[in-house]
């Protein structure tokens, strides 16, 4: 059941990714993906008896999940230098 | 198992911050959730990965607030959170549903008494031990790409000053 735990987060992740109309909101079901892959990882490398090898991927899953957020977040600020709001619907362009 | 707890708390966050009307809320519960999240590594016995993930929550939560007041998006609630076209909403539906699903039919479910902390190879030093020798180059590849992404954030969040990036002759 723990694995449905992290997949249902993952889902919910996705489901945000495509629901939402904002930058920020974009961001949000990006990180419960994420949250939700490194809940997958860890739980799968417990059933496959492959505890530190799967904790370390998930290690690396999490820190890589900041350098995700700071582009989100660059690419916020430009957006919002360009247009004065973060609405993902009408981002075609960054520049002006 | 207390585990089942966190893992309640879990899902009930994710569905919280995926379904709010406020950026506010949302983030709030995001930062539940990676609390949570941590809260259930510990259980396992994996303290390392539980203080990063609770250092990690907590630090997204809290730019996420800063972000949130500078573009003024975090008093502002949607009318109609979650309403899209047909097509994305059947989407999120066939996606929010699916993947769980193929998940849990693809991997199957983990033993419950293999959810304890392991008595080998669990330590912080055995885990710094294999982090430094086995996984030497995929952690100089973060170390790089965090690097990377921080200059790169900086050159594309920087002001517009010339004329040509504003678009005027």
């Amino acid at each position: 059941m723990m694995t449905l735990v992290g997949a249902i987060v993952g889902g919910m992740g996705l489901v945000s990714i495509l629901l939402r109309r904002t930058l920020l909101g974009l961001m949000i079901g990006i990180q419960l993906l994420v949250l939700g892959a490194t809940l997958t990882f860890v739980v799968v490398g417990i059933s496959a008896n492959a505890r530190p090898s799967g904790h370390l991927f998930a290690l690396f899953v999490v820190l890589s999940a900041v350098a995700q957020l700071v582009g989100g977040y660059a690419l916020a600020i430009r957006r919002f230098y360009l247009k004065n709001n973060v609405l993902v619907d009408e981002l075609r362009s960054l520049k002006k | 198992m207390i585990h089942w707890i966190f893992a309640i708390v879990l899902v009930s966050a994710s569905v919280f911050a995926t379904f709010s009307k406020s950026i506010r809320s949302s983030i709030l519960a995001l930062w539940i959730c990676g609390l949570g999240a941590g809260a259930f590594y510990l259980t396992i016995g994996t303290e390392l990965l539980a203080i990063i993930q609770w250092i990690v929550a907590t630090v997204i939560a809290i730019s996420f607030v800063f972000f949130a007041v500078t573009f003024g998006e975090y008093s502002k609630t949607e009318t109609r959170p979650g309403h899209r076209s047909k097509l994305f909403t059947v989407l999120g539906i066939l996606i929010g549903v699916g993947l769980p699903v193929l998940l849990w039919l693809g991997v199957g479910p983990v033993p419950e008494e293999m959810l304890i902390p392991a008595t080998d190879s669990n330590d912080l030093s055995a885990l710094g031990l294999k982090l430094v020798s086995e996984n030497f180059l995929a952690l100089e590849v973060l170390g790089v790409s965090l690097l990377v992404a921080i200059v790169g954030g900086g050159v594309i969040a920087r002001p517009l000053d010339s004329e040509d990036e504003r678009g005027n002759p």
